[in-house]
């Protein structure tokens, strides 16, 4: 059984690092992230329950890794877009690519200025896919707490990307 | 300025966008957003934010699992990690264009796993080998042999090998790419050598960073069969 989850994990990692790097704003800092989480799993493999889902049980660690080092640093992430990010963009001519970088980064920006727990939710249910359900059992929370942080979150960013469209919460509130 | 009480929340919109709701719900929404011209734009910003944000953080599905995550999931804390079912791993470096490997520092524990493939076996046993191991096999003619397979990465490709002290015969041979939601920069081989006494066989598993280092796991050596 250990060596299949750990088997699991290895195929999951490309997800980790992806809602990692959603949560720190860093490729780096979130393969730091990602490698303390595991180094935290392998320790408390035996915490695990069969038949739960390990995906469920990363993003939990993760997640609350990086709570526990926010708290440490008590740093917000930094919102520019690294370098690396342009690079992978497949665009076609200069115009285009510079309008791909910007968008891009206006979005990342947009995430990055979230509240935390906006951001996790976000995360992993618009990137990770994950189900309302899921999502709330990987941070805890009640169901109707998902929905209205989720709702938040996306109107922040929808603010954010499209001021025009869309009042803002004071305006909004009714 | 007065408004009439709005007949949603913003948090049935989020959900009827991800088709969360049950289908009287779904029907009961779509009647507030035929009404609604407000609820129509909420929705329709619900829709555009969220697929803005899909594809944003993607950058890490495109590129290979770097070596060192692969290596602390192959890693961890072999001692309360997998009982007794440890497994030894030998943790070296190749640089690209120096035939020569450079031993890392550490020695890796428990990679008792498939890496997504199932092909991997557990050792029975454990314990820990330090780079460069007991068994005193980690030849330049060996190390050669192995870059020279990596270089080369076509499964089935085959490099024999001789050492010159110790008078052992040995090849590496390619198996293939591991599963590819390891990284496409990984390739499984297989290591055997002989001498008078002895016939011996390990795996291992070579992932290629971006800075074309080979990070070289290997699986400790067993009798061939």
């Amino acid at each position: 059984m250990t060596q299949e989850l750990r088997a699991e994990l290895v195929g999951l990692l490309p997800r980790l690092r992806r809602f990692a790097y959603g949560l720190t704003g860093s490729l780096d800092d979130g393969d730091d992230l990602v490698q303390g989480a595991c180094e935290r799993a392998l320790r408390r493999l035996d915490q695990f329950q069969p038949g739960t889902r390990l995906d469920s049980w990363m993003y939990r660690i993760v997640q609350n890794l990086w709570i526990d080092q926010r708290r440490a640093r008590q740093a917000r992430p930094e919102a520019a877009v690294e370098p690396a990010d342009l690079e992978a963009l497949a665009v076609g001519d200069a115009e285009r690519e510079l309008d791909s970088r910007l968008a891009l980064a206006s979005v990342q920006r947009a995430v990055a200025s979230l509240p935390e727990e906006q951001r996790a939710i976000l995360l992993l249910v618009c990137v990770e896919g994950q189900s309302y359900k899921a999502a709330a059992d990987v941070l805890e929370i009640p169901l109707g707490t998902v929905m209205s942080r989720l709702a938040r979150a996306r109107l922040a960013v929808g603010r954010a990307l499209e001021p025009e469209s869309i009042e803002s919460p004071s305006q909004a509130k009714g | 300025m007065t408004k009439q009480p709005k007949s949603w929340v913003e948090s049935m919109l989020v959900a009827y966008v991800d088709n969360q709701l049950e289908p009287a719900q779904m029907a009961a929404v779509e009647e507030i957003i035929r009404d609604d011209p407000e609820a129509r734009t909420i929705v329709a910003v619900l829709r555009r934010s969220a697929a803005a944000v899909k594809t944003a953080f993607d950058q890490p599905l495109r590129e290979a699992v770097p070596a060192r995550l692969l290596a602390t999931v192959g890693a961890g804390d072999g001692s309360t990690a997998v009982g007794g079912n440890v497994v030894s791993l030998v943790a070296r470096k190749l640089r690209l264009g120096r035939p020569t490997i450079t031993a890392l520092a550490a020695s890796l524990a428990a990679l008792a796993i498939g890496f997504g493939a199932g092909h991997w076996q557990a050792a029975p046993g454990g314990g820990i080998r330090v780079a460069g191991g007991s068994d005193g096999a980690e030849s330049g003619q060996y190390e050669a042999a192995l870059y020279q397979a990596l270089e080369d990465s076509n499964p089935g490709t085959q490099i024999a090998y001789v050492e010159t002290a110790g008078g052992r015969h040995g090849a590496v041979t390619i198996v293939g790419p591991v599963a590819a939601n390891v990284g496409g920069n990984c390739l499984e081989f297989l290591r055997e050598w002989s001498d008078a006494s002895n016939k011996v066989m390990s795996r291992g598993l070579a992932c290629r960073s971006d800075t074309g280092e080979w990070s070289v796991l290997t699986m400790p050596p067993k009798p061939a069969s």
